[in-house]
């Protein structure tokens, strides 16, 4: 439950930014999300669901209308953060999180992997272990990413996310004189 | 004609030389008729604590919000076709407050193409995947960065010179 921007208290769809569809074991992990969301009284929605899309011309671009009609449509955002292709999140992933800020709508991240960056085992320049091989310096702080990613809240994993949003949720919906969700 | 203002992205702010790199890039953008925004050099705000970091990320927030034109770099970063994930971000940020767009890159080849390592075609899902089964997008960047913005193979001032085309047209329209 979550008060929307017309003042209707509601459930909120979530819009799961994921990398999983280029995984083979997305299937089980986005029913396994959907789940989580249900405990916490939101509703998940993956960008795969819905009509797929036809195949033909301009294949790709439709693809890309049909995920951001998708964005269009949810409340909010929780995204798949963790390390992808190397030491970086899915830059799809990271794109949607930021039309959400953008937007000014509830957005949450989650990453499992190890913080501050520095701990990551990203190849270091030889004289000066605070850079990498390529000359970029790897930020040395109480967080995940880099600066613009502390405009969100990052979970350690889904469901941490869901509590985040969850705490927000309940804290406006209790200063209007809502009671809380009860977390089943 | 207005003066277009461009915000620029990616991970130069992070070189130990991002100051002077920075001024060069600002003539180099009026040079091309274009106001470079003062994105921060972020080596000087490296050891700031969080609360810090949050305002300086609410300014950027605000400075795309006021720019006209993002310019990304979207050369792979520490990672094989991926780029600097902020970078990802901002180009979904100025995507939401409806600015023109632009990622430029040394190879614009796809994905799959710029992949060295082995990989195999999925008939199924009708793309490439790596050994592991992960796949590979369709074009040189992510679906949503590609359709996003628009992806120049170049440098810098290969996006500038396309961005002042396209402004000029903008502007007079």
């Amino acid at each position: 439950m979550f008060i929307d921007k017309n003042g209707v208290v509601r459930k909120p769809v979530v819009y799961l930014a994921d990398f999983e569809m280029f995984l083979p074991t997305c299937e089980e992990t986005v029913a396994c999300w959907k789940k989580t969301c249900e405990k916490y009284g939101f509703i998940g929605l993956f960008p795969g669901d819905g009509d797929p899309v036809e195949p033909g011309e301009d294949f790709w671009k439709r693809v890309f209308l049909h995920d951001y009609n998708h964005m269009k449509n949810c409340d909010m955002c929780i995204a798949q953060l963790d390390d992808w292709r190397g030491h970086e999140c899915d830059s799809g992933t990271a794109f949607e999180l930021g039309w959400y800020i953008a937007k000014g709508m509830p957005a949450y991240g989650f990453y499992g992997g190890k913080s501050p960056l520095k701990e990551r085992n990203i190849e270091k320049d030889e004289h000066d272990p605070s850079f990498d091989k390529n000359g970029y310096m790897i930020e040395d702080k109480e967080y995940p990413f880099e600066n613009m990613f502390t405009l969100v809240k990052i979970g350690k994993d889904f469901e941490e996310a869901c509590r985040l949003a969850r705490a927000d949720f309940d804290a406006i919906l209790v200063k209007n004189g809502y009671e809380p969700y009860a977390v089943e | 004609m207005k003066k277009g203002k461009i915000y620029l992205s990616g991970p130069d702010r992070l070189r130990k030389d991002a100051k002077e790199q920075f001024e060069k890039k600002k003539e180099l953008c009026e040079s091309y008729g274009f106001e470079l925004l003062e994105y921060p050099c972020d080596i000087y705000i490296n050891k700031d604590t969080y609360d810090n970091n949050v305002a300086l990320a609410k300014k950027r927030l605000k400075m795309i919000e006021d720019c006209d034109i993002l310019i990304g770099d979207v050369n792979d970063f520490r990672a094989y076709v991926e780029p600097f994930g902020e970078t990802a971000l901002e180009f979904g940020i100025a995507y939401g407050f409806g600015k023109k767009i632009y990622g430029y890159m040394k190879d614009a080849r796809n994905c799959a193409q710029r992949y060295s390592g082995e990989k195999t075609f999925d008939e199924e899902n009708k793309r490439w995947t790596d050994k592991d089964g992960i796949g590979f997008e369709p074009g040189p960047v992510n679906l949503m960065l590609e359709y996003g913005g628009k992806i120049i193979e170049g440098d810098l001032e290969d996006a500038l010179k396309l961005a002042g085309k396209e402004w000029e047209f903008y502007v007079h329209r």
